[in-house]
């Protein structure tokens, strides 16, 4: 479902090397990748191949050692840390394993977590939007319960929710389904699914062949180099 | 027994592991201890510890009359219808320290003497180890003469042979000279002989004084020794010392005393006086006073300093707890029950506070010593200041064991949140409650104590700015030591030997200028005091404190004339005042011509007519927060016999002494010198209690508020630490590090509010009450409120500032991978 011939994501020649003083691990060799706005990308691979190094790359949390990234036309290695935060802030929905929800905020206040980061958005835009999106996940009703006092899947949901609130242009789904039953897992991947047919141009790490499937686009990640599996027929 | 040895150990090991943070943690609590003892064992000295030798000494307790700036002895007359009538008295007994001159193979020998009433020996009881108290008898006062003698006294003059008893002493009657118009006669070579009945024990080398040797019935010696002559009930001369009734506290007496005997003149209570008791003997009333105020001022100020201590230590202790989370794991794994790992860590606390304790109990030998030598410390009142005394060794116990339960506090209630299960699911972390408590107090210990220090400070600059109205920059004054002999009370041969000087001294090289006066800013003596009573009201009196000064003295230390001149040279009629005098009898400062109203002067008496030629400014005695008191000057009186010599010369002191000493060595001057020193010296010496006191609370401040910054930015930099998930999820949402430091600026200023209201407010009360006789009234309250308010604002924000800057540097990836 490509819309757009520039590409949102452009990697080229991508290398992460983690150095300690006696050891050079690499754990992204020469990565090429082009995702396009509206693509549902899936990455799959075994521990440690590198995909969620790959995945906090894409999300700006972490800076490449060499090779070149540009997010939506701008290079990011040329912009500084708040300019990458303000980026990840507009462009990027992230939805962890771990949920990582703050347990001391209620369900809306984690949800509106991303707007307190962005400038010009009144209270009143925050709330609706907050409500939106949690309308978008079927959580309205839990909007003042805290994390603890939800299911697993339940907190995945509110997690999805903090991704799209601020209409990010790329959703990043760190093994969404990771911590959760089959059933729960099922749930989240048709929302993403649903997300994705409404235009979301989503990136997700998985294990699990039967949700990469789901993708348009997968690719295979082995000591750090990835490989582009035959796309799945439109 | 097993565990707790293994928990030792394990706390050494824990302990050497970061043996820098270790050592500072031990040095702090080590040092703050230390001030503590010190202080404790000065209070102990002056309060607490019971004169050894009297039996249940702690009832003790000694009365005397002041008008609140010193304190006067009381009459035979009151301390008998004290003894008599007070409810919260059992008995009061009154004690002369004096000096008398006994036979020693011919020789007139000088012996510390306390001639004693009768409830003395009954109630008071001093220790008799050998013979026999007075009895009714021996307080007769034509009873036979007898005497106790002290253990030294017998050690020195009897050997310490038994057969002393029956001994007897030649004491020397008064050495009075006489004098009429048909010559001199003198009085005093006949001689008493008094019969040693008794031995005091060891330990008892004086009541008020050390040094007594011997003790004498005072209703019998009264007049043979004083010359008393048959008034010896009269005569203000006897310490009161008494034992209070059970239960009766220093204050109950004191208001007893007050109400029943405030009007009691005829008893012999002095106009302006009203009694006062305080607990214990006690030898200089006002200076005891004085002293105990201030070391209670810095005992309270160094256990604010241990506490704030201890809430760092024990801070410390859990900002190190999150390093160690594995190691409770794996023992919480292997079934340690948390109770347990509780005791682990209070061991590991009481060890810090052991150690602490064993090196503050040494340092506090020295320190101990090292206060008592402060200017504002010093006073031949400490006796033997120990620190180890069983009561101060009792309280610093006390406080130890507050201490080791505040040192644990922290990282056993944070144990719970440190469980394994708990840390590994925690992302973000607030602070606790020990951790706000201790936040707070510290906080708000520093601001009290930084509102100490800045209002000493403030008063320091205050009166080191102060004009005195003089101005002496190459005065000097030469201290000489009283006349020999008879007392010369002939104003001529005074006033001729005072020329006799000038010229002498005027001829040494250099000098520019000699004055001659009794008083000179920074000493000020009033030897000779007359009543005087306000022209308008004859019922207004005051007493004049008649100061000789010689024609030149007020130019030579420039005191200001506001009105006339000095008195000439050949001028005895005329005075100068100061404005003070001035004012108080004629509301006004040109009085020039007015004559000094004298007060009680009896019919047919020819007074003398002072006319005031001159007004000076108040000059400043002595310290500058001293009201100005009412002086006059005259050029001559008989106490001149004692006054000072002013040279002024561009020589040093050392230079001026010599040249004097060969003066008086060739017989051209006849005096001895005690001492030559700078008058702009001798004055600003006035003020340097308060500078050592300024500077002892600003070091404490100092160190207060490093602690509270050390223990807040501890407690910040943990609680990003273990909050560190949280910082890496707003990270991911798009919080920048800008966003991650001001929300970290904002917890931090959050965390420290309470403390920075509660350390504004306790600021504000401690220098409302510091301006009670620490500092002067023009200190404010509210203005060193504020500056404490913005220095804790400014302490929480650099302490914040360093965990800001870690939080700005969270990495969020591989905190988000954590499970």
């Amino acid at each position: 479902m490509t819309e757009s011939t520039t590409p949102l994501i452009r990697l080229v020649n991508i290398s992460r090397v983690y150095r300690t003083e006696t050891l050079e691990t690499h754990a992204l060799s020469n990565i090429n990748l082009e995702i396009y706005r509206g693509e549902y990308v899936t990455i799959e691979g075994p521990s440690g191949s590198g995909k969620s190094t790959l995945l906090t790359l894409l999300g700006l949390l972490d800076v490449p050692t060499s090779g070149e990234y540009e997010l939506a036309g701008v290079p990011v290695a040329k912009i500084d840390a708040e300019e990458r935060a303000r980026l990840r802030n507009r462009e990027i929905g992230f939805v962890f394993q771990a949920f990582n929800l703050i347990p001391e905020m209620t369900v809306a206040e984690n949800v509106g977590v991303p707007l307190l980061y962005r400038a010009g958005v009144t209270a009143a835009e925050q709330k609706a939007a907050v409500a939106a999106a949690l309308e978008r996940v079927g959580m309205t009703a839990r909007a003042e319960h805290r994390p603890s006092q939800l299911s697993g899947g339940q907190q995945q949901r509110v997690a999805v929710a903090r991704a799209i609130v601020g209409k990010p242009s790329l959703i990043l789904a760190d093994e969404p389904t990771g911590n959760l039953d089959q059933e729960n897992g099922d749930q989240i991947m048709d929302l993403l699914d649903e997300l994705h047919r409404d235009g979301a141009t989503l990136v997700t790490v998985t294990h699990n062949p039967r949700y990469a499937e789901r993708a348009e686009r997968r690719f295979w990640m082995l000591d750090g180099r990835l490989e582009e599996r035959a796309a799945r027929a439109a | 027994m097993r565990g707790f040895r293994a928990d030792l150990l394990h706390a050494f090991r824990v302990y050497r592991q970061t043996p820098g943070a270790s050592l500072m943690a031990v040095a702090v609590l080590a040092a703050s201890l230390a001030a503590v003892t010190a202080f404790l064992a000065l209070w102990s000295d002056l309060a607490l510890r019971p004169r050894p030798g009297f039996e249940r000494a702690g009832e003790l307790v000694t009365v005397v009359q002041t008008d609140g700036q010193r304190a006067v002895a009381l009459s035979y007359d009151l301390i008998e219808a004290i003894d008599e009538e007070s409810a919260t008295l059992d008995a009061l007994a009154g004690v002369f320290p004096t000096q008398q001159y006994v036979d020693r193979d011919g020789e007139r020998t000088p012996v510390g003497t306390e001639l004693v009433t009768k409830r003395y020996f009954q109630e008071v009881r001093p220790r008799i180890q050998l013979g026999r108290p007075f009895d009714e008898a021996d307080h007769d006062p034509n009873g036979a003469p007898v005497a106790i003698i002290s253990d030294a006294y017998w050690r020195e003059h009897f050997g310490r042979r038994e057969d002393v008893l029956g001994q007897i002493i030649r004491v020397y009657g008064p050495n009075m000279t006489l004098r009429s118009e048909s010559g001199e006669a003198r009085a005093g070579e006949r001689m008493q002989d008094y019969r040693i009945v008794g031995v005091l024990a060891p330990e008892i080398t004086g009541t008020f004084y050390v040094g007594t040797g011997i003790w004498m019935p005072y209703e019998q010696a009264a007049e043979f020794l004083l010359g008393a002559a048959g008034n010896y009930r009269r005569l203000a001369m006897l310490r009161g010392i008494g034992r209070r009734a059970s239960g009766a506290s220093d204050a109950a007496i004191r208001t007893e005393l007050r109400g029943r005997y405030g009007e009691a003149q005829d008893l012999g209570l002095l106009a302006g006086m009203r009694f006062d008791a305080m607990g214990g003997i006690v030898t200089d009333f006002e200076r005891q006073r004085e002293l105990l105020r201030q070391v209670r001022l810095f005992l309270a100020g160094s256990v604010l300093l241990a506490l704030v201590a201890a809430c760092n230590v024990s801070l410390f202790l859990l900002a190190r707890a999150p390093g160690r989370r594995r190691e409770l794991a794996i023992r919480m794994a292997v079934g340690a029950p948390l109770k347990r790992l509780a005791r682990q860590l209070a061991t590991e606390s009481t060890l810090l506070v052991a150690v602490a304790a064993v090196l503050g109990v040494a340092i506090s030998l020295w320190l101990t010593t090292f206060v008592r030598e402060l200017s504002f410390l010093q006073s031949p009142l400490w006796r033997n200041v120990t620190v180890f005394d069983w009561r101060v060794l009792g309280m610093i116990a006390a406080l130890l064991l507050v201490l080791a339960v505040l040192v644990s506090l922290a990282p056993v209630v944070g144990l719970k949140r440190l469980g394994i299960a708990e840390g590994s699911r925690s992302v973000t972390a607030r602070a606790g409650i020990a951790q706000r408590l201790a936040g707070t107090v510290q906080v708000a210990v520093a601001g009290v104590i930084g509102g100490a220090a800045i209002a000493f400070v403030w008063y320091l600059v205050e009166i080191s700015t102060f004009d005195p109205n003089f101005s002496a920059p190459d005065v000097y004054v030469v201290m000489v030591g009283p006349p020999q002999g008879p007392l010369n009370n002939n104003e001529d041969a005074l006033l001729q030997l005072r020329e006799h000087r000038r010229e002498t001294i005027a001829a040494i090289p250099g000098v520019e200028n000699v004055a001659f006066g009794i008083s000179v800013p920074g000493q000020y003596r009033p030897l000779l005091t007359m009543r005087i009573a306000a022209p308008e009201d004859p019922e207004d009196q005051l007493n004049l404190s008649m100061q000789p000064a010689d024609y030149a003295f007020f130019n030579l230390l420039g005191f200001e004339f506001v009105a006339g001149r000095a008195y000439g040279a050949e001028d005895r009629t005329s005075i100068v005042v100061n404005e003070a005098l001035a004012r108080r009898l004629w509301n006004r400062t040109d009085v020039l011509g007015e004559v000094l109203p004298l007060a009680n002067v009896p019919p047919g008496v020819n007074a003398p007519r002072w006319e005031i030629v001159g007004v000076i400014r108040d000059v400043a005695y002595g310290h500058p927060s001293d009201e100005p008191e009412p002086v006059a000057y005259q050029q001559v009186s008989f106490v001149a016999a004692f006054e000072w010599i002013l040279v002024e010369m561009r020589r040093s002191a050392a230079e001026l002494q010599r040249e004097l000493q060969r003066k008086i060595d060739d017989g051209d001057l006849d005096f001895t010198i005690n001492q030559i020193r700078r008058v702009e010296e001798l004055w600003s010496e006035g003020i340097s209690p308060d500078r050592a006191r300024a500077a002892l609370t600003v070091g404490a401040a100092v160190l207060v508020v490093a602690l509270a910054a050390f223990g807040f930015y501890g407690t910040q930099r943990y609680l990003v630490a273990a909050g560190r998930r949280e910082y890496a999820i707003l990270g991911a949402l798009g919080a920048g590090p800008r966003a991650l430091g001001r929300l970290v600026l904002r917890r931090g200023l959050a965390l420290g509010l309470p403390g920075l209201v509660l350390g504004t407010l306790l600021a504000f009360i401690a220098v409302a009450w510091l301006r009670d006789g620490y500092v002067s009234r023009g200190v404010s309250p509210t203005a060193v409120a504020a500056l404490v308010a913005v220095g804790i604002a400014l302490l929480v924000f650099a302490a914040t500032l360093g965990p800001a800057r870690h939080a700005r540097n969270t990495e969020p990836a591989p905190l988000l991978r954590e499970e």
